[in-house]
């Protein structure tokens, strides 16, 4: 400890060495209380005023979040969302400086079916987490997974978003509501504490049954994330919500960034690291905490005591190559600790994309993901990694044109400028349905037709999680319906497209 | 379990890690007692086994002997299952099984000299890396009295079809035909190396299901054999060169050689396809000498063999000749670290100048689809938006006049094909990492791709997918692409990154082109001198 002093005088090239003797760098009278990046000390109270001020400046600065609004908070017991819950709580109590008005309800979704927790510990975790939301005195839904076995197709189709609200009449919006009703915002339903919703055992196995399925576990939580967020949405549309705010910190989502590029996502990049998403038109989803590093969230939580609980995941437990997800967790976790600004760069590069379809390019379902809700990314043009990868599949299934020496050199008329590959049978651009109809030529034929089919109907990366199923018949019935009404619809339009004058026009009016 | 016997034959062969691994099962169709093995046995009824019924192989391969001690016919044991005798057997004139050990199979490469008479005497031929179904259809009709084993391990068959007595060839000599236990010296099939992964009959080519599959294609999965693996390679090229017609017929094409694997396999490809497509391309290899002794002088011969035995026109172009510095010399001045920068805004200015020098229209170049999947991944994690939304573009027409285009035809190409490719095709590359540090960050974006690959082989596909589909912002500032104040390159400074390097070398102030300094453009341009505090920045450099 003595040596703090001497180092201290030792020029710039050397990191200071934290120390509790330091002051606080913005009241420069308080005791340092935390150190969140090299150099920056905080005193309890103006490291409080600080996050504080961060969670209202992100929504303040987005203005998605209007007055008035039903806004669902995704809680996972995690120490992000459970911040993300008290934050919200600080905002609209009544002695707020810039009071949060929108009216915010709790969704937390019981996984423990697919993690393989027994009846008993999932009671005693809900339980957990139940105490910890009635204490908020806001509505909440405890909703198990096993419901997602039940929505309706409707989850997977865009629904057109009621009414735009561009970010000009945010202020409108503001002083209206400030003139109507600065009154009371919560309005805190009544639940019978005993009203958990019951889970029949057969819908347990099921979904199980629908995760096992999944060969690796890379696909596994990929379908988990799918599931999960078709049953926030479904929630949130049954329940009135408009808005669903998710916890994703920092840390969280530039190893999201990084296993989203690796897992084939780039083109819904911005979508799902970015402040909202919006594919599911009607409903937004928002990320409030991205400005928060997981060790600053786990500061505030320690030094205010903010309430999380522990729930184990797919991943708990696992080794380092498990999956990609979690290869790419301490990928960044480990550079984060040689390199401090790894997190904080990855992040930055996200804020740099864009968000490629906005809610209202197009209406139709068609060409958007039956699991992911974006739109499809694999009508690429001839000469991307999506063919590419095509054309190796192909050539390494069919027998090649038997050649002798002699017409090994057989002068093929190629043109170098014709544009299409004579040979791929892959790329049969033809109409814009997009997914690349394997119909015809029949290559990739070993695969079982059910996932061929789907396979039209999906974007790269899912169709990828697709691929690693043994079988895709334990989807929920939702997501077959959907697919099946879907193919039909693109074989209609198949029989009348002679018809069609321009296929981009007559949809946009017809649907 | 296994006895603790010491089998003199496989003392040295105790593997290190124990891997090995079978289980035998007393009845038919793994029923009855079981018992494992790890490691050799000798006398398997010593150990407690009544009778081999049926066998699991988790993890091979192993030999079985007939009698004690390693004695008598032998049963070769890849990975898999072997529910009954007559699945390990086909000369069927035992079903006993009495000792067992592991073989050790590190080579890759097998070669093997089989002689007409004992003592390596007579008639003889000689076998490399492939399975031989029949000798007669290879010419020689002789017996095998003798063999001598360079690499690898093998196992010959008494009859063609790989058919009756199976004897096990591990590295080593065998004089007589009783040294590798045979009575009669017949041998007229041969396979060469033991894998693991089928069941005692080798697997076929995914693509043409006639010959017996040499490799897994990293890429896709399949089991192709050597010619179907040929072909795909090859053909996947061309279809990348035409799907994103990177070549007009008539065009000079110079192919950026530093001797290593990637750009032999392309210029070997190339000349290959140019010829089999009627590309119409005037083909020429360019070559850049950085003066790193040690390194790029060997590499350099390597690309002169090339030269000859593709009969392509070679140029090289040293950064001696256009700077006036060898890295060695840069190195002394600016030390290990940092010196990667010099190398490459250096050797890309120089492969253009040697483009225009040689007439050239395109250069391609050897980035294969790890090496942008790499790019794409240290482009997100240093934040460096513009570069990633051109990392991955296939050729480089769109960047503007004043440069030589450059194109990837192997931008889809897996780094591990590659090798494969050079393999098999025995193509004589140069493998030598450079002698000065490679870069550390790099490095971790490096690591991580191979493990992505371990977990999912796709993933460096999906990543440069990724690459391809990523939009960016309206609102993201661009650097603005100009011309080098000095030397007229393309340049989104005053002055362009080479320009800058070189004045800081000269100037010794090695510092200068390292971060940015783009204030002190306008002065280096009009040659004013720099201030002393300026000077003194530039300067330091810890070694």
């Amino acid at each position: 400890m003595c040596q703090v002093d001497e180092d201290y005088h030792d020029g710039l090239d050397r990191a200071e060495v934290p120390s509790v003797f330091k002051k606080c760098v913005k009241c420069k009278e308080a005791s340092a209380a935390v150190v969140i990046r090299a150099g920056d000390t905080f005193c309890r109270d103006c490291f409080k005023e600080y996050f504080i001020h961060k969670f209202r400046a992100m929504l303040g600065k987005n203005r998605i979040i209007f007055p008035g609004d039903k806004v669902l908070l995704a809680v996972s017991g995690g120490s992000s969302s459970c911040s993300m819950l008290s934050q919200v709580q600080e905002g609209l109590s009544q002695n707020a400086h810039k009071k949060l008005r929108f009216l915010p309800g709790i969704v937390y979704i019981d996984e423990g079916g697919v993690v393989g927790q027994s009846v008993d510990e999932r009671v005693r975790t809900v339980a957990e987490l139940q105490a910890v939301f009635r204490a908020t005195g806001f509505p909440f839904y405890v909703v198990p997974l096993e419901q997602v076995l039940d929505l309706p197709s409707s989850v997977v189709v865009m629904a057109p978003s009621s009414s735009e609200q561009p970010a000009s009449a945010y202020k409108e919006a503001v002083d209206q509501f400030l003139k109507s009703n600065s009154g009371s915002c919560l309005n805190p339903k009544d639940q019978d504490p005993t009203s958990l919703p019951v889970v029949p055992e057969a819908h347990t196995q099921f979904l199980q049954q629908l995760i096992v399925s999944a060969k690796t576990l890379t696909a596994r939580h990929d379908l988990l994330n799918t599931l999960r967020q078709h049953l926030l949405v479904h929630t949130a549309r049954t329940e009135g919500y408009r808005k669903v705010m998710l916890g994703d910190n920092c840390t969280r989502l530039a190893i999201k960034l990084l296993t989203s590029i690796s897992l084939g996502r780039g083109a819904q990049l911005a979508q799902d690291t970015g402040f909202s998403d919006s594919r599911y038109g009607d409903i937004i989803l928002v990320r409030p905490m991205r400005d928060y590093s997981a060790k600053e969230i786990a500061y505030y939580n320690h030094l205010f005591n903010v309430v999380s609980v522990f729930i184990p995941s797919l991943d708990t437990k696992t080794t380092e190559k498990a999956s990609i997800q979690r290869l790419t967790e301490s990928f960044v976790t480990k550079l984060q600790v040689d390199f401090p600004s790894t997190v904080s760069t990855i992040y930055r590069t996200s804020e740099k994309l864009q968000t490629a379809c906005g809610s209202s390019s197009t209406d139709d379902s068609s060409d958007r993901c039956l699991l992911c809700v974006c739109t499809l990314d694999t009508s690429g043009e001839n000469s991307s990694s999506f063919q590419a990868t095509l054309t190796s599949e192909q050539l390494s299934q069919t027998k090649y044109p038997a050649r002798t020496k002699t017409d090994r050199l057989h002068p093929a008329p190629v043109e170098l400028e014709s544009s299409v590959p004579s040979g791929s049978c892959c790329s049969s651009g033809g109409g814009e349905d997009c997914g690349e109809v394997e119909s015809g030529e029949g290559c990739c034929s070993s695969k079982e037709p059910e996932k061929t089919n789907l396979k039209t109907l999906l974007c790269y990366s899912c169709h990828l999680t697709i691929k690693d199923m043994s079988s895709v018949e334990h989807l929920p019935q939702y997501i077959l319906l959907e697919a099946q009404r879907r193919k039909r619809r693109s074989k209609m339009r198949e029989e009348i497209s002679e018809f069609l004058l321009d296929d981009g026009v007559c949809f946009r009016v017809g649907d | 379990m296994a006895t603790d016997h010491q089998n003199p034959a496989s003392k040295q062969q105790q593997p290190g890690t124990s891997a090995f691994k079978l289980v035998i099962y007393e009845q038919e169709n793994f029923q009855g007692r079981c018992h494992e093995l790890t490691g050799p046995s000798n006398n398997l009824q010593e150990a407690g086994v009544e009778k081999v019924g049926s066998i699991l192989v988790l993890c091979g391969p192993w030999v079985g002997y007939e009698q004690a001690s390693c004695k008598g016919e032998q049963y070769v044991f890849e990975k898999g299952e072997y529910p009954r005798w007559d699945s390990w057997t086909n000369s069927r004139r035992s079903d006993t099984i009495v000792a067992f050990r592991p073989i050790k199979v590190d080579s890759q490469e097998h070669k093997i000299v089989l002689y007409e008479n004992p003592s390596f005497a007579g008639k003889k031929i000689e076998i490399i890396d492939d399975d031989v179904p029949s000798f007669h259809a290879h010419g020689y009709q002789e017996k095998v009295s003798s063999v001598r084993v360079q690499s690898g391990t093998w196992v010959g068959y008494q009859y063609p079809g790989y058919r009756g007595y199976q004897y096990l060839f591990e590295k080593g000599e065998y004089k007589d035909s009783s040294e590798f236990g045979a009575q009669i010296p017949q041998i007229q099939s041969f396979r060469a190396g033991l894998v693991g992964d089928f069941v005692n009959m080798p697997i076929l080519c995914s693509s043409c299901a006639e010959k017996r599959a040499m490799l897994k294609r990293p890429k896709t999965g399949h089991s192709l054999c050597k010619e179907c693996f040929f072909w795909a390679f090859e053909e996947e090229v061309h279809r990348t060169i035409l799907a994103a017609n990177l070549f007009q017929p008539g065009e000079i094409v110079g192919i950026a050689a530093s001797g290593g694997k990637d750009s032999t396999v392309l210029a070997h490809v190339m000349k290959l396809l140019n010829d089999r497509y009627n590309y119409g391309l005037e083909l020429m290899l360019l070559s850049v000498d950085e003066g790193i002794t040690g390194y790029r002088d060997d590499s350099l011969e390597t690309v002169k063999r090339n030269q000859q035995q593709y009969e392509l026109p070679l140029m090289i172009v040293s950064y001696e000749e256009l700077y006036g510095w060898t890295m060695d010399a840069i190195v002394k001045q600016v030390g290990l670290k940092n010196n990667c920068t010099f190398c490459g805004v250096f050797r890309r200015q120089a492969l253009d100048r040697g483009a225009i020098m040689l007439k050239v229209d395109k250069i391609c170049t050897g980035h294969n689809a790890d090496d942008v999947a790499e790019t794409v991944l240290m482009n997100v994690m240093r934040g460096d938006i513009a570069r990633l939304r051109r990392c991955t573009a296939i050729s480089t027409v769109s960047e503007g006049d004043g440069v030589v285009p450059r194109c990837k035809p192997l931008k889809y190409a897996y780094e591990k094909e590659i090798v494969l490719y050079a393999y098999f095709k025995k193509l004589d590359y140069f493998s030598t990492e450079c002698i000065y540090s490679p870069n550390a960050y790099r490095g971790h974006a490096r690591t991580f791709l191979k493990d992505l690959e371990s977990v999912r082989p796709s993933s460096i596909m999906d990543i440069i997918h990724s690459g391809e589909n990523l939009s960016v912002r309206d609102g993201v500032k661009m650097p603005v692409q100009g011309t080098c104040g000095r030397c007229g390159y393309i340049s989104s400074q005053a002055l362009c990154k080479a320009c800058v390097l070189l004045e800081g070398l000269n100037r010794g102030l090695p510092r200068l082109g390292i971060g940015k300094h783009h204030r002190l453009h306008e002065k280096l341009l009009s040659q004013q001198p720099l201030t002393e505090k300026e000077e003194r920045k530039l300067k330091s450099v810890d070694f």
